[in-house]
């Protein structure tokens, strides 16, 4: 190990840092806001690193032990995960402080999960790519169960325990049947094996196809979907903004790596299948969000919809596409995090049941008019309404696509954000909607915008707008994607 | 792929095993005797009765105990890997294995201050505090 490739793995060094020192500061000291404090203190001096590394270095991709590599596309997707991350501790902190059990352990869950993510950022070997998912995905089991009183949670933690090792265990069958083939585990000999795809090598195509549910069930694209609304479901809201922003975008790197990054575009029998997948997510989410009552399974299919709008960007070769992928990323992540944001201020001090009935938020206007204010305009974004930061995602994906003359993809994408429109609305026309007095549920405490996590929305909020009006510097950003 | 020698052997095998199996079966099913009684039908097992009732309870501790060894005796593995190569590693295996072994004793002490290695739970070391109180201040008394 050279000092170049130390400094390479800094952030990974310091996130693995903080969580040893998180759990000795549990064991030392078990205080809440002193043990969120030492995660949220790592994981900046992490993002710091990174950030550093991103202005200073000339970004040259360092290649450390040949199972990772530190190159633009790793810490482009290293930030996104850390400020994600922070954004999650945040709400973590506003949510938990009034559990009545443990409320610690939460931060050594997130630290090891964004460990997870950050390792799966820099995989260019499909053994980090085991140590990264599973690191990514077992803590999560864990978040999932935390409020082990409630049977719910129990529930949703051992669906997601058997279902993910399910899909884990499927992707590295896909991973072994290509390495029988082509007797390499470099994730860029899998990328050209999938590119070279013929139907005259069934090996490849098994694995391909094996890789392809294993990953599509981390992404929660249909037809793997199943367990995405009823995980998200009986998840604490902070663990459920979790799964959908930074967990999801972990794999997604590495499956720009796996189909994207490849010298040469896309095997068409591959391509077909990801153009399968990317129709029925985005139709399919659609559709079934349209008649739920529960937020946080309408938010699970609208998640569901919007990584089928991603997942265009695969079936479409060229460092454009790479800029859209990132730029939409970007934009997801922000407003998935305002969302779930304000959907954990309002439940935090109830306790015994998350505010996620469309009714609890029934004329919530009228009595949290700035709380609303955001939730609204995060909703707005996530329709893709112009002005806001998801308009930009969604037009970068579009235009994406149009490029490439993939109208199948594009028609699906704009009727399911038709379709999405009207469920969007809907939520927004119950929070302005008025309401019997008496008959309210939420009652989350009016200092919301002292907290920390009231900041973060109220940040979140800026840059949503800021995204939405002025997207340059995003787009520049994000040309970091394509160079691998 | 089907005309290789390796192929037809390990076709043979296969064959032979399943044709093994159904023979050994199939004659002592036709040929054997048969005799039926109560005792008979349950698995034997050297005169032990092996059935038990089937809501036997066990404490969770015995789960936890046996998982903290899986975690220990696992993590203790990796450390043999590196004994067998430690001239060939150098300092920077060292400072690995000793950053490794650090996180170890650091769990441990997790372990240990959330009371994980407790074997009694909680609410019976509190009766037990208060159980030894009462009766120091009885003997004072009397």
């Amino acid at each position: 190990m050279t000092s170049v490739q130390l400094w390479a793995l800094l952030p990974l060094l310091i996130a693995t840092a903080s969580i040893v020192a998180t759990m000795l500061a549990i064991a030392v000291y078990r205080h809440h806001r002193f043990c969120a404090s030492v995660t949220v203190g790592g994981m900046n001096l992490a993002l710091i690193a990174v950030v550093y590394d991103l202005i200073t270095g000339d970004n040259l991709a360092v290649p450390v032990t040949g199972l990772m590599t530190v190159d633009a596309a790793a810490r482009f997707g290293m930030v996104l995960i850390l400020v994600t991350t922070l954004g999650v501790l945040t709400l973590c902190h506003a949510y938990f402080e009034g559990y009545k059990r443990n409320r610690e352990e939460i931060y050594l869950l997130i630290g090891l999960g964004t460990l997870g993510a950050l390792t799966l950022a820099c995989a260019t070997h499909t053994a980090t790519l085991l140590v990264g998912i599973e690191l990514l995905s077992l803590p999560m089991v864990a978040g999932v169960a935390y409020s082990m009183d409630e049977r719910r949670a129990i529930e949703g933690g051992i669906k997601y325990l058997i279902l993910s090792a399910a899909a884990s265990a499927a992707l590295f069958f896909g991973v072994a049947l290509i390495y029988a083939h082509i007797g390499s585990l470099d994730l860029s000999a899998m990328s050209q094996a999938l590119s070279a795809a013929s139907l005259d090598q069934p090996l490849v195509l098994a694995g391909a196809a094996m890789m392809i549910a294993g990953l599509g069930f981390k992404l929660s694209l249909v037809p793997f979907h199943q367990w995405t609304p009823d995980v998200y479901e009986s998840a604490p809201t902070p663990i459920t903004a979790y799964l959908a922003t930074v967990s999801k975008l972990g794999v997604f790197v590495v499956v720009l790596r796996l189909f994207h990054y490849g010298s040469s575009p896309i095997s068409p029998l591959i391509l077909t299948a990801l153009v399968g997948l990317a129709v029925a997510s985005m139709l399919v989410g659609s559709l079934l969000a349209l008649r739920q009552n529960n937020l946080k399974r309408l938010l699970a299919y609208s998640s569901i919809a919007h990584f089928g709008y991603l997942t265009i960007v695969l079936a479409v070769p060229g460092d454009e596409s790479l800029r859209a992928a990132g730029v939409y990323l970007a934009t997801y992540l922000v407003t998935s995090l305002g969302v779930f944001g304000v959907m954990a201020l309002v439940s935090s001090p109830m306790g015994e049941r998350d505010a996620e009935h469309i009714d609890d938020y029934r004329g919530l206007f009228w009595r949290r008019p700035y709380l609303t204010s955001i939730l609204t305009a995060m909703l707005l974004s996530l329709a893709g309404i112009p002005l806001t930061a998801g308009f930009i995602g969604k037009f970068a994906v579009i235009s994406a696509g149009v490029g490439a003359a993939q109208w199948l993809l594009v028609g699906s994408l704009i009727v399911s954000s038709a379709i999405s429109i009207y469920y969007y609305l809907r939520i927004v026309s119950a929070l302005f909607s008025a309401v019997a007095a008496g008959s309210e549920r939420v009652s989350e405490p009016m200092g919301w915008a002292q907290s920390f996590g009231g900041l973060m929305l109220v940040v979140a909020m800026i840059v949503m707008l800021w995204l939405g009006v002025y997207p340059q510097p995003l787009y520049l950003l994000s040309g970091q994607l394509a160079q691998h | 792929m089907t005309t290789s020698p390796e192929f037809w052997s390990i076709a043979v095998y296969i064959v032979a095993v399943l044709g093994l199996c159904t023979v050994m079966l199939g004659l002592s099913a036709l040929l054997g005797g048969r005799s039926g009684a109560r005792a008979r039908n349950e698995p034997f097992e050297s005169g032990v009765v092996s059935a038990s009732p089937e809501n036997l309870r066990l404490s969770a501790k015995f789960y936890l105990v046996a998982v903290f060894f899986v975690i220990f005796d696992v993590e203790a593995l990796f450390l043999y890997a590196w004994a067998v190569s430690v001239r060939e590693s150098g300092w920077v295996g060292f400072v690995e294995a000793a950053v490794f072994i650090f996180i170890l004793l650091a769990s441990l002490v997790y372990l240990a201050r959330i009371g994980a290695l407790d074997w009694a739970p909680a609410s019976r070391k509190k009766r037990q505090a208060l159980q030894v109180h009462p009766k120091n201040q009885g003997g004072a008394s009397v």
